[in-house]
């Protein structure tokens, strides 16, 4: 009896340490794909872009002023795919991007209505004594090879996260600007911000803070950031539109066709010379209508 | 004698245990190290999600209608956190898959899950589980098991080996006790036979013969009849003799080996023809009387051998000092040889047999034609039994 008794306590104790190491219960089948979100009476929902955020609200807030329905609310930022995400589901009634759509979000019948032209700068703490970089300084700065501006005063390189469209448009507009991103691959382990008020926060803070940012939202800060000249050109809305300021992109505005009836009222708006003038006055060029 | 068996014993009770042992030896440290590095892991796992959780709920805070649309970022950012490699599922509150890109689960991978909840304002918004794939570690924890089956082994091996080998080096010496003792009983029995034979049947025998010669003597009997009375008298002494001599030579005890040895080749070979030449250490070592019993018995044996079946003509016995405590018997003849080339005939088998109980060895040659050669090594104190 003593020996079997012995038998189930080491059974039990063995039982009660397996028990303990298995872990939790594995995640259980996720619900099928999500049913389109009826829309909202009464409210524009708009969300998206980082990038187009502020002039959304810009543009929101003047169309309010004016008095106009349904009421628009531009939600915080989610990035140009969130916003295409949420308005191929219905979640809101127009995304703002500031890039292309891939062909998976084309595919989901999204149609793209380009708004305005932007201007992505340099930026960079508002002390640093430069007024300009030229593409190769810019190369060396994000690869490295460089800790300093010209100057001599130390550079310190701020990321946006991959996905942001200024990365893709700065690198289009510099070919070769470098930096890696695999942890380990860059000693000086750089920061990166996941959207453009935190870069501009960052870049505010950090002296000798150096990254990308939009001419208008750069411009917002005052003296703490300054926008710097790339190889000799200055960003102004002047130079967008002659055509000499080279890292540019489109924003635009994303929906299902059946919500772009319900926002034509607010389309329309931006697209009249009044929103026209709400654009220029962020630093972007409206797009001459759809 | 029957066999004492103590090994085949001792085997059959000490296999399971040493088998059990050595399972005992190569799973138990494998199996620790597993469920301990499974729990460590299983921690690990719980901790990840929860730092998921953490950014997941920053984020659900930040855009609280709209949070599963900046899933982007917040993969990214995972990433740069350290969280890029860890295999994580999101489900919302209503049970939808919420995309990260996180680390892939290999196909087929033996996931271990750690699950944190997401709570905002008090209310569940999301769950989020870790993975990873225990089959590293299944894999460590057999190279340890093979590691520890191959201690086991060695252990088991070891355990087993050395007390059954004890055991069998006893029950060796155990068995050539018994032998010994039962020669010495034999060899006791043997005395008071030929005591009795001699004390008894022999005295009767020799006062019927002095009552003969008295009756002859009163010319009681016929005539002739004391002649023939007194013929089988004395034959019947005679075949007393001879089988006291058989039972307990009475040589060894009157002159010794060495002498008796040579008396009997002296007498032997004088009455059989045979020309033995005795040549006997005189240093010899002190020896047990079953010892010097054997020795002359089987010069006995191989003399009587060479007479009866080798028809020898010349012999000759040696009896040497053999190392330390042993002694080396050596006898040869010139006769025929053996037929039968092992030397099975019941002679030489009782030689071995002898030689056998007393723990020494026998080597018996008959190259054709050249006569056989016995020789035997025995120890002197046979009871002194080393292991």
């Amino acid at each position: 009896v003593a020996g079997r008794l012995q038998l189930v306590w080491a059974v039990a104790a063995l039982a009660a340490l397996t028990a303990g190491c298995s872990g939790d219960p594995p995640p259980p089948d996720a619900m099928a794909a999500r049913a389109l979100v009826p829309a909202e009476p009464g409210v524009l929902r708009l969300a998206g872009s980082g990038a187009f955020t502020p002039l959304a609200r810009r543009l929101a807030e003047a169309y309010a002023q004016k008095g106009g329905e349904p009421r628009v609310v531009v939600e915080e930022s989610l990035g140009s795919g969130g916003g295409a995400s949420a308005a191929a589901e219905g979640a809101i009634d127009l995304g703002l991007v500031s890039r292309p759509l891939s062909a998976a979000e084309r595919a989901r019948g999204l149609v793209l209505t380009a708004v305005a032209v932007d201007a992505v700068v340099i930026a960079a703490h508002g002390s640093v004594s430069v007024d300009g970089v030229t593409s190769d300084e810019l190369r060396a700065l994000y690869a490295g090879k460089a800790r300093t501006f010209k100057s001599g005063a130390s550079a310190v390189v701020l990321l946006r996260d991959r996905g942001e469209s200024a990365n893709a448009v700065l690198a289009a507009a510099v070919p070769g600007l470098l930096v890696s991103r695999e942890p380990g691959g860059d000693e000086r382990q750089l920061r990166v911000l996941y959207h453009d008020a935190s870069m501009l926060e960052a870049l505010a803070s950090t002296p000798g803070g150096l990254g990308v940012s939009a001419l208008g939202l750069a411009r917002e800060m005052g003296p703490a950031v300054k926008v710097l000249d790339l190889d000799g050109v200055k960003p102004s809305l002047s130079s967008l539109q002659d055509g000499t300021w080279p890292v540019r992109r489109t924003l635009a505005v994303v929906a299902r066709p059946e919500r772009l009836e319900r926002a034509k009222v607010f389309l329309d708006f931006v697209f009249s010379d009044e929103g026209a003038g709400v654009i220029r006055a962020a630093y972007a060029l409206p797009v001459a209508g759809r | 004698m029957t066999p004492l068996k103590l090994t085949s014993w001792l085997r059959s009770r000490l296999f399971p245990l040493v088998l059990s042992t050595a399972v005992v030896v190569a799973v138990s440290a494998p199996c620790a190290f597993y469920l301990r590095q499974r729990l460590d892991r299983v921690e690990a796992l719980r901790a990840d999600a929860s730092r998921v959780a953490d950014v997941l709920r920053a984020e659900i805070e930040a855009r609280p209608r709209l949070w599963r649309y900046g899933t982007g970022k917040l993969s990214e950012r995972l990433s740069e956190e350290g969280l890029g490699r860890v295999s994580v599922r999101v489900l919302d509150g209503d049970g939808f898959a919420v995309p990260l890109e996180a680390g892939p689960l290999p196909p087929n991978a033996w996931a271990l899950w750690g699950r944190a909840e997401v709570s905002t304002a008090g209310r569940p918004a999301a769950t989020v589980w870790a993975a990873a794939d225990q089959r590293p570690l299944l894999g460590t924890a057999f190279h340890l098991f093979l590691a520890f089956a191959l201690l086991a082994a060695l252990l088991g091996t070891v355990l087993y080996v050395m007390p059954v080998r004890a055991m069998a080096g006893a029950e060796r010496r155990i068995e050539l006790l018994l032998s010994r003792l039962a020669l010495a009983l034999q060899q006791e029995e043997r005395r008071r036979i030929a005591r009795e034979l001699h004390d008894g049947v022999g005295q009767a025998i020799t006062a019927a013969r002095l009552e003969l010669l008295a009756a002859s003597a009163r010319a009681a009997l016929p005539p002739g009849s004391a002649e023939t009375i007194g013929r089988r008298l004395d034959e019947a002494l005679d075949e007393v003799r001879r089988s006291t001599a058989m039972l307990a030579p009475p040589a060894l005890a009157e002159l010794g080996l060495a002498r008796a040895l040579e008396r009997h080749c002296t007498s032997f070979g004088g009455s059989a023809g045979l020309n033995v030449q005795c040549d006997v250490e005189a240093e010899l070592p002190m020896m047990d009387a079953d010892v010097e019993g054997a020795c002359y018995r089987i010069v006995q044996e191989a003399l009587s051998n060479a007479v009866r079946h080798g028809h020898a003509t010349c012999a000759s016995v040696s009896l040497k000092r053999a190392g330390t405590g042993a002694v080396a018997l050596d006898i040869s003849d010139d006769g025929s040889g053996l037929k039968d080339p092992v030397g099975r005939g019941q002679g030489l088998e009782g030689i071995r047999e002898r030689a056998k109980l007393l723990g020494g060895e026998v080597l018996i040659e008959s190259p054709p034609g050249a006569g056989v050669r016995v020789r035997v090594t025995l120890p002197a104190q046979p009871g002194e039994v080393r292991a």
